[in-house]
């Protein structure tokens, strides 16, 4: 179990980290509460839409919101909790609201305006981000957040990529998808990994003795 | 052997040459390749563009849809709503009639509810979706107000999958924005791929050009550096093998022939030299002993005749001295005669000479006439040589072959044959006995003056044949095999080309 969640934190770490370039996080003020077994945290993600993006809210494409949090021990650069929340937010054309899903599995909720439907999307509230039984008391911690807006769909630039790439596949085009598949190799487009990210990062917060 | 610069310096020079002949063209290719990419990338990139144009225009037209679709709805419920029956939420207006009246305006109208201000309904009108209108349509609901606080709901049909297509031309527009991104890329793929391609084939091709000219030049070049080493360090033996048919393996062939050619010419020399010396000696004995024979035998004969007296016993004993004396003067005088022979052997003078007539003449020699068999080849060989002297080296041989097949018990056959190599660079006579063969160690003394093997032989008959066969620019041998005869074969060769040839 151990194991698999090392692994699901390296690999969220590894393509956060690959799609991180050298951004400085924003150090800002962010609330966190025991829940159950869980430490949550709430923060308010600011300059995350700018005129563009909040005008495309309202064109009747979904717009895609990832947020992924890493909890580390003060002064290391592993972290010990990783989490991911993957909103969504898509204009009814014909019904004139906005079908906002919070969470991947939460049902969805429609506001009439554009500026709530903002609301919703930028604020975390009580998002889980690690098990209490991985904060020792005491130990001090800090919590970084990236926040990627339309993340571009790596399957579809995958898909793209191969289309482009390799040949069908098939007969004479054999040696096409080899050599695609070598050329494919040293091909590396100019491709932004999302409209806009924000690198968040919260002050040292740690879990004082009952 | 003194070295000239360092020993792989050709093996590097081999490979150097071997990538960048390689390299010439792949340089060429590369700007080549630089330039069809860059324009194919280009041509594509205009195209996509052209589509990603032509594709944002059919979105612009899907929100026109969008909004004339609900324009038009809001029409239609504004146009309804100046309906004074309407208006008064009369119970008893016909909503199905007023319904009908609009779905036969194709207006997709297919619901109208009338609602007092409270929300609660007064009437309403509705026609069904069938399964398959189900399917493709969704219902969009317009209220509006009748300014009495009440209002009126319109259900419209639209379709279900509008939206859904508008979001997939969009996903598509992206993908073609993709692929424009990633075509611009691919042209440095394509150098980057070349360029890695390149240097792999150019470190294959310097590999097997270190391996080939090791193998097919260098390693042989050893060989034979090692061989000339060995050679000037005194091994004359030394002989260098190079494996394959190409030209190093012929090099090594003639290196080997030259220094077979070395070897032999050496031999000949030195074989020369011995005999010069001995033919020296031959001259200086004959003349010494020549001269004091004729005295000696007059001497004897003198004392012998003097004698007058009776003593039959003493006239006896000066008899068989006289005799004695004459018979060893004779031997005497015989091998003064060889010496004689041996030291005035006459200068070479060569004239065409057809073998096959030579040969014959030996048949005019009451001694060979019946005991000589010849084997001529197909085609009649010329030789160049002096006749009388190669003549005089047949005749030895066959005297020679005679004896040993008389004294071998057979009938003393000799077989005289002869013929060119392939290559017509020389002719080979043979002449086998039916004797008993030379024995493996006596096969070069045979050949050294006053060696003989026979109890009558002087030893200089085989000498002066291989003497005269040397100044011819031949070779005299007896085969280490023996003749098909059963006995010794003896072997001229005469050549027929080159600075000695025989030929003219």
């Amino acid at each position: 179990m151990k194991l698999a969640r090392a692994v699901v934190v390296l690999a969220l770490f590894a393509s956060v980290a690959a799609a991180d370039g050298d951004r400085t996080p924003e150090n800002v003020k962010m609330r966190f509460v025991e829940r159950g077994t869980e430490l949550t945290t709430s923060v308010k993600i600011q300059k995350l839409f700018d005129a563009t993006t909040y005008q495309a809210l309202s064109s009747g494409f979904p717009s895609t919101i990832v947020i992924n949090t890493f909890v580390y021990p003060r002064d290391e650069k592993d972290p010990i909790a990783a989490h991911q929340l993957v909103r969504s937010v898509v204009y009814d054309l014909w019904d004139e609201v906005y079908v906002i899903r919070l969470d991947a599995n939460a049902k969805p909720i429609k506001v009439k305006y554009q500026s709530e439907a903002l609301k919703l999307l930028t604020s975390v509230d009580d998002m889980p981000i690690a098990r209490l039984a991985d904060l020792p008391y005491e130990d001090v911690f800090y919590l970084q957040m990236t926040v990627l807006l339309n993340p571009v769909d790596k399957k579809t630039l995958a898909e793209v990529q191969r289309w482009l790439s390799q040949g069908t596949g098939g007969g004479l085009d054999r040696g096409g998808v080899f050599f695609g598949s070598f050329v494919s190799v040293f091909v590396h487009p100019k491709i932004d990994d999302a409209d806009n990210v924000v690198e968040l990062r919260s002050q040292p917060f740690f879990r004082p003795k009952p | 052997m003194k070295r000239r610069g360092p020993r792989f310096a050709l093996q590097w020079r081999v490979t150097f040459a071997l990538v960048v002949i390689v390299l010439i063209p792949f340089a060429l290719s590369y700007v080549l390749l630089d330039q069809i990419g860059r324009s194919a990338a280009n041509y594509k990139a205009n195209e996509a563009r052209e589509s990603v144009a032509a594709m944002e225009k059919s979105l612009d037209a899907y929100r026109d849809l969008f909004e004339t679709t609900k324009r038009l709805h809001a029409d239609i419920a504004d146009r309804l709503a100046h309906r004074p029956q309407l208006i008064a939420l009369d119970p008893k207006t016909d909503l199905g009639a007023i319904l009908d009246e609009e779905v036969a305006a194709q207006s997709h109208l297919r619901g109208l509810a009338l609602l007092r201000e409270d929300g609660t309904v007064v009437l309403e009108a509705e026609h069904p979706l069938d399964a398959h209108q189900q399917q493709r349509l969704r219902d969009k609901v317009v209220d509006q107000p009748l300014g009495n606080g009440g209002s009126l709901r319109l259900t419209f049909a639209v379709s279900a999958t509008l939206q859904d297509e508008y979001q997939n031309l969009n996903k598509m527009i992206e993908k073609l924005k993709y692929s424009t991104q990633i075509r611009n890329a691919l042209p440095d793929g394509y150098r980057v791929t070349f360029l890695v391609t390149t240097a792999l084939a150019s470190i294959i091709v310097a590999f097997l050009g270190i391996v080939m000219s090791r193998r097919i030049i260098t390693r042989r070049v050893d060989a034979l550096v090692a061989t000339a080493r060995r050679v000037s360090d005194g091994h004359v033996d030394a002989r260098v093998e190079l494996p394959g048919r190409d030209e190093m393996a012929e090099l090594g062939g003639a290196f080997n022939t030259m220094l077979d050619d070395l070897a032999q010419t050496r031999s000949q020399i030195e074989y020369l030299q011995r005999m010069g010396a001995w033919e020296d000696v031959a001259r200086r004995l004959a003349h010494e002993i020549k001269n004091p024979l004729t005295p000696i035998q007059l001497a004897v004969q003198q004392t012998v005749s003097s004698y007058k007296g009776d003593d039959a016993r003493y006239k006896k004993q000066l008899s068989d001295m006289k005799e004695i004396v004459e018979e060893e003067i004779a031997g005497l005088r015989r091998l003064v005669d060889t010496f004689r022979t041996l030291g005035q052997l006459p200068k070479v003078e060569k004239a065409p000479i057809a073998l096959a007539d030579l040969v014959e003449e030996l048949r005019l020699d009451p001694r060979f006439a019946q005991k000589l068999v010849t084997k001529p080849p197909a085609e009649p060989v010329t030789v160049r040589a002096d006749k009388l002297l190669l003549k005089r080296v047949l005749v030895n041989l066959v005297e020679n072959g005679l004896q040993a097949g008389e004294e071998a018990g057979s009938s003393g056959e000799v077989v005289v044959a002869w013929r060119t190599d392939t290559r017509g660079d020389a002719v080979t006579i043979t002449v086998d006995d039916r004797g008993k063969g030379v024995a493996e160690e006596n096969r070069d003394k045979i050949f050294e003056p006053y060696v003989t093997t026979k109890a009558t032989g002087t030893g200089l008959g085989l000498a002066i044949a291989r003497k005269i066969a040397i100044e011819h620019g031949g070779e005299l041998s007896v085969s280490p095999d023996k003749a098909a005869t059963g006995g010794a074969r003896f072997v001229i060769t005469l050549p027929l080309r080159g600075p000695d040839a025989s030929l003219g």
